[in-house]
């Protein structure tokens, strides 16, 4: 029974997402630990294609791999589809969708393991994106497949998986130059777009919630900052519309752009952690920078400094840091700002609150993965666990990701979108041009030795 | 002087905390319907967002725990 100074009721954290990728990502990480500690595996589990030549060849991977596939698809479809339940989402309308979702994801997936699919600029990230983009605006998405388009669920699973796959010394030891580093870049984009802002005439609410998405982890912290200094409610939505804007232009440009100056991956990893505004967005562009690794001529570095690098400046280095966005801005709307007739005062717990919880998964992932490894002599890391352990899971990270990538593209209909005024568009847009530049100058001038040499 | 710390540190009562206020609308799928493009890179079940929701009476993106004179408190089902 609640008295009446008890604290208002919010959403209990079980019915989060978050909760759910925790629970399921470190779920596929102990049972995979677990088999690899009594001899076995996960490998059969995480199925993912070898490379073919011939089409043929495709489909006969395919025919005899069936049972794998469906396996996967069976775990995964009652897996997350229970953690859909739990938020509130239609079990059955969520399978029937993720079903359409893991079947053109297998199909991507595939796609991305024809030898020639580099030569064609088919990385799969991009592909899934792309087509998903071409539907859901060209031809139109059935309803019946909207219920299974979760970017964050599918995203926060991945990340989970990925600190199995990020080792642990690295994420003690580059931690703390990921976080200098976003830290000087968040702090410049944040006063640029709201200088900018200011000076176009737009209030300090809607100035702090359009810098918050460019500064911190895009979307979603236009929406925390849009509640945590109590902006009105047509701004978000468009903070929400430039933010996706720009996200979707940096997916494509900062590869190719990257690409163009001929970045190894651990640099481009970086720099695109510092200038894409959405870790779903980033995951794609760092995921197909990784992949031009041995095969694009002159980029140096492995696939995986990409997208480590990229975590590590993007999720350690800027989402972590939302709640402390968020309280220092609400203290600065209540004691500085008009008053708005709310009073939206929070307390320190404001940072707990907002705090991105799928990072704990992360970190214990990671966690995990270093004890399992320190039970095996450093000779047996390349020869058992590498094949054993840390591949099966890097195989589910990427089908969690590439469902992120195509629901990315399937949700995002432009024509739904608020329509945005010219001002708020210029001040995010002064903050890109600045971020892009500032990311360039410390990703690659600063520290790009440190960056290209990540974990060697 | 420092009026806005006083104010900052003025204890309030949870009991008309906007969570509980008939004004308050936090529910995850209207905030994706009514913030179009919250889905695309983001999402309205997430942690991060705190439990945030709109308020029909200011037109504001508020706190739960947030306050206002023009508290209406919602009838318990």
């Amino acid at each position: 029974m609640s008295t009446p100074d008890a604290p208002a009721p919010t959403r209990s954290w079980f019915r989060t997402e978050d909760f759910w990728a925790i629970l399921l990502g470190l779920g596929f990480v102990i049972a995979a630990s677990l088999l690899v500690l009594s001899g076995n595996s996960l490998k059969w589990l995480a199925v993912m294609p070898g490379k073919w030549t011939d089409a043929g060849v495709a489909f006969q991977q395919l025919g005899q791999a069936w049972l794998r596939y469906l396996a996967l698809f069976a775990l995964l479809a009652i897996g997350l589809g229970l953690g859909a339940r739990s938020i509130g989402l239609s079990f059955r309308r969520f399978l029937l969708s993720f079903a359409g979702i893991f079947a053109a994801t297998t199909v991507i997936i595939l796609l991305g393991a024809w030898a020639e699919a580099g030569r064609y600029t088919l990385e799969p990230p991009l592909v899934a994106l792309a087509i998903g983009l071409l539907i859901s605006n060209a031809v139109g998405l059935p309803a019946w497949l909207s219920e299974g388009l979760r970017v964050e669920y599918y995203v926060k699973l991945g990340i989970v998986l990925l600190g199995a796959t990020l080792p642990l010394n690295l994420l003690l030891s580059a931690g703390p130059v990921a976080i200098g580093q976003a830290a000087v870049v968040s702090l410049v984009t944040f006063g640029t777009i709201f200088f900018v802002a200011r000076r176009l005439g737009l209030d300090q609410r809607f100035a702090a919630t359009l810098g918050a998405g460019g500064a911190v982890c895009g979307v979603s912290a236009s929406i925390a900052v849009a509640g945590a200094v109590g902006a009105k409610k047509e701004q978000g939505p468009v903070a929400i519309t430039i933010v996706v804007f720009w996200a979707i232009v940096m997916v494509f440009l900062l590869p190719l752009a990257a690409r163009f100056f001929g970045l190894s991956t651990g640099v481009a990893g970086a720099w695109i952690g510092t200038s894409e505004f959405a870790d779903a967005a980033g995951f794609a562009a760092a995921q197909t920078y990784g992949g031009y690794a041995g095969k694009v001529p002159g980029i140096a570095g492995t696939p995986d400094d990409a997208v480590n690098a990229f975590t590590l400046m993007k999720v350690i280095g800027r989402d972590l840091w939302v709640g402390i966005w968020a309280f220092v801005l609400s203290f600065i709307a209540v004691s500085r700002w008009s008053d708005t007739g709310v009073d939206t005062r929070v307390g320190a717990g404001e940072v707990w609150r907002r705090f991105p919880k799928f990072v704990l998964g992360f970190l214990l992932s990671s966690l995990i993965v270093a004890w399992v490894a320190s039970t095996y002599p450093a000779a047996d890391f390349k020869r058992v666990l590498d094949p054993e352990l840390i591949g099966p899971l890097k195989n589910l990270r990427v089908w969690a990701f590439t469902f992120c990538f195509l629901s990315i593209g399937l949700s995002t209909r432009w024509r739904d979108l608020a329509s945005i005024g010219r001002k708020p568009f210029l001040a995010f847009t002064a903050g890109v041009i600045v971020n892009v530049l500032l990311g360039y100058f410390l990703s690659v001038v600063v520290f790009g030795k440190y960056w290209s040499t990540l974990g060697r | 002087m420092f009026a806005w710390l006083r104010r900052w540190f003025r204890p309030r009562s949870q009991a008309k905390a906007c969570a509980r206020c008939v004004h308050f609308d936090n529910h995850p799928r209207r905030m994706e319907k009514d913030s179009p493009g919250l889905s695309s890179l983001s999402s309205g079940y997430g942690a991060v967002r705190g439990g945030d929701g709109q308020c029909a009476f200011h037109q504001r993106y508020v706190s739960p725990g947030s306050t206002c004179a023009q508290f209406e408190e919602k009838r318990k089902r």
